[in-house]
């Protein structure tokens, strides 16, 4: 008598014939295989045939187990690699019952495993397993699917917390290898270039040759082909099969080749990161044996670049904000500290004015010192004048507005003067020289221009703290005048330079001497509001010159 | 110790100037100097003053630095007074410990006070 170990309700008899009964097991959609008591396989259907890329089942039957075996690597449900002896077959075999287990079947030459539940039945006679029947389900969309989900949620939970955009990428990368990809590159657009922020694949070997290249060959943006051509188009890159031609006709040299081929690259997806209209970088996914990626991926793909991107925008900004903040307050620190400083000198020459003129027996001398105080007191209510008319035109500037200027006719070497006698007046360490033509006149707004030279030549004071000559030196031609404040300073650092006319900028070497008032930044946008230009060159050290070039 | 002489750190000209004016109308004697520096140089010459009246924000040595000086330097029992434009000048001024301190623009009668009081300080101890 044979029973199946099935206890469920008994099946209707079928009444056809054998070969009509081995006709249906043949066609059923689902594979089917049967063991015999020793493991050796006795019947395949057709769809178990193709499961082990057999074209038939006759095919599979007749061929020895050894090359069975070899067509295909098991791996199990965490993707670990399995042993035959694992299988629900074997299991039943040895006695456990109705054993189940989903499998992967990674076969030769085809990069993407196939996965089945496989529910093993053993049929005994006697208390003997007389055979085993083997039914798998394919899963393998499904367990795609779970997956990708789990890589997912698992990457929204990383992104949610993505106040240091770097290191959050870089777990994203972690995270997505190997599940997505055996590779997974990160590149973030700064205004310095393309930054690879993270590089993620198991073998530490690998990684280090990638960072070899990323070294001696960093990735332009203006190159065309990959990463460079999916941040100028926003649109995703899919390169299902990677050839070797494609190898030698994106390496720089053959040193380049030799390290690019020793990745393994067999497919790649180059995928942009874009938030708000934006591309903000790319993620290139690349696969050697185990991934080959297809166009319906893509969109699950972009959607995780998506979340990506937005968070590295969320990071952004949020920085962005604290920066503001950060710049405003210290703003406020020195518009306090520069306005306070006139305002003192007010109140206290018109207070010490009253108590001298109270004084019954106040003489000539006492209404000198009168006359000095509140003559010092008016010249400290117009530095308080020229400091809010700085803070506004720096306002308007900043809000792209343009300033109202009221040009006329200024003598351009009175004014110079001015300028440098009040500079003069207020420091006994340094000498300050002007060389300039006596009756240079131009056509400009004096009071705007007044300021710009009044901030470049108290710079100029102020980062030579040392003391020494200041030169300020006016030339002129047909078109344009020159003014050009010299001075033996500190200067500025080579790496600095670029970004001296920032705003809010200074020096590194310059951290302890603040104000406020237009600054280099503001000077700048006055220049050219004035249809000039203005100019920098230093040495750090030495001293710096700053040149204002002026429509005459 | 001279007893009514002041020892003024103030980096801004116009402000020195004054400072030194109003103390000078009431009696006292002062030494002004443009930064912690100059006015360190000076102690180390063998000024004496009863008070000392700093600024913080100066170049070359800012007022935080000059009073660490005077802490190390063995000039630790010459009262300090801060006067500055510092935003948050309580909480920098109870930071450094420093025991008066007046936020510009100060008046003079004020300003006039602190520093008798301050160096009355001294004979009080």
């Amino acid at each position: 008598m044979v029973d199946g170990s099935n206890d469920g309700p008994p099946a209707r008899s079928w009444t056809g014939s054998t070969d009509d009964l081995e006709q249906v097991l043949r066609l059923a959609a689902g594979p089917i295989t049967v063991q015999d008591a020793t493991g050796r396989l006795i019947y395949a259907n057709q769809a178990a045939a193709r499961q082990v890329g057999f074209a038939s089942a006759e095919e599979f039957l007749a061929a020895p187990i050894e090359e069975v075996v070899a067509r295909y690597d098991l791996i199990d449900e965490a993707g670990r690699p399995m042993a035959f002896d694992a299988l629900p077959g074997r299991r039943a075999l040895r006695g456990e019952p109705e054993p189940a287990a989903i499998v992967g079947f990674r076969l030769a030459g085809d990069p993407n495993p196939h996965w089945s539940v496989i529910q093993a039945t053993a049929v005994t006679e006697d208390g003997r397993v007389r055979f085993v029947i083997n039914a798998f389900q394919d899963i393998t969309r499904l367990k795609d699917t779970e997956d990708r989900l789990r890589v997912l949620a698992d990457a929204g939970a990383i992104l949610a917390d993505s106040v240091d955009y770097p290191s959050t990428l870089q777990s994203l990368a972690e995270l997505v290898v190997p599940r997505l990809a055996d590779w997974c590159v990160v590149d973030i657009v700064e205004p310095s270039g393309l930054r690879r922020v993270a590089v993620a694949h198991p073998d530490p070997r690998k990684r280090a040759l990638a960072e070899e290249i990323q070294r001696r060959y960093p990735s332009d943006p203006d190159r065309p082909g990959g990463v460079g051509d999916v941040i100028r188009t926003g649109r995703t890159q899919l390169i299902s099969r990677v050839s070797d031609e494609m190898l030698v006709a994106a390496a720089r040299d053959d040193t380049h080749l030799d390290l690019i081929r020793g990745l393994g690259l067999r497919s790649a997806a180059i995928v942009p990161l874009i938030a708000r209209g934006q591309v903000l970088g790319a993620i290139t996914l690349a696969g050697e044996s185990g991934h080959i990626f297809e166009e319906a991926e893509l969109p699950y793909l972009e959607d995780l670049a998506r979340r990506a991107a937005v968070a590295v925008d969320n990071a952004r900004l949020l920085h962005e904000a604290k920066e503001a903040i950060r710049l405003r307050d210290d703003f406020l620190a020195m518009a306090s500290h520069d306005m306070r400083t006139p305002l003192q000198a007010i109140l206290a020459n018109i207070q010490l004015a009253a108590r001298r003129l109270g004084r019954e027996d106040a003489d000539g001398a006492q209404r000198e010192a009168m006359r000095d105080n509140l003559a010092h007191a008016e010249r400290s209510t117009g530095r308080l004048a020229l400091l809010v008319g700085d803070l506004l035109d720096v306002a308007m500037l900043r809000s792209g507005h343009s300033l109202n200027l009221e040009r006329s006719e200024v003598d351009l070497a009175g004014l110079v003067r001015r300028v440098v006698a009040d500079h003069q007046a207020a420091t006994r360490i340094h000498r300050i020289e002007v060389t300039v033509a006596p009756d240079l006149s131009i056509t400009t707004d004096p009071v705007r221009l007044e300021r710009v030279l009044d901030n470049l030549v108290g710079n100029a004071v102020k980062y030579s703290p040392d003391g020494g000559e200041i030169v300020v030196d006016v030339t002129a031609t047909d078109g344009s005048v020159a003014v050009a404040v010299r001075d033996q300073g500190i200067g500025i650092p080579v790496s600095d330079l670029a970004s001296i006319f920032e705003p809010y900028r200074r020096g590194s070497n310059a951290a302890t001497l603040r104000g406020i008032g237009l600054g280099l930044s503001g000077s700048r946008d006055v220049i050219r509001e004035l249809g000039g230009e203005l100019t920098v060159e230093s040495t750090e050290g030495e001293g710096s010159v700053f040149t204002a070039r002026l429509p005459r | 110790m001279s007893d009514r002489s002041v020892l003024v750190v103030e980096d801004d000209p116009g402000l020195r100037e004054i400072y030194a004016d109003v103390l000078r109308d009431e009696g006292w004697s002062v030494h002004a100097a443009e930064d912690g520096l100059e006015a360190l140089n000076a102690l180390r010459r063998g000024l004496q003053p009863c008070v000392a009246l700093v600024d913080l924000r100066m170049p070359r040595m800012d007022g935080w630095t000059f009073i660490d000086e005077l802490r190390r330097g063995g000039w630790e029992t010459v009262p300090f007074i801060v006067l500055a434009a510092h935003y948050q000048l309580q909480d920098e001024a109870l930071r450094i410990g420093a025991r008066w301190w007046l936020q510009k623009p100060v008046g003079i009668d004020r300003l006039l006070a602190t520093v008798a009081e301050a160096c009355a300080s001294r004979h009080d101890a």
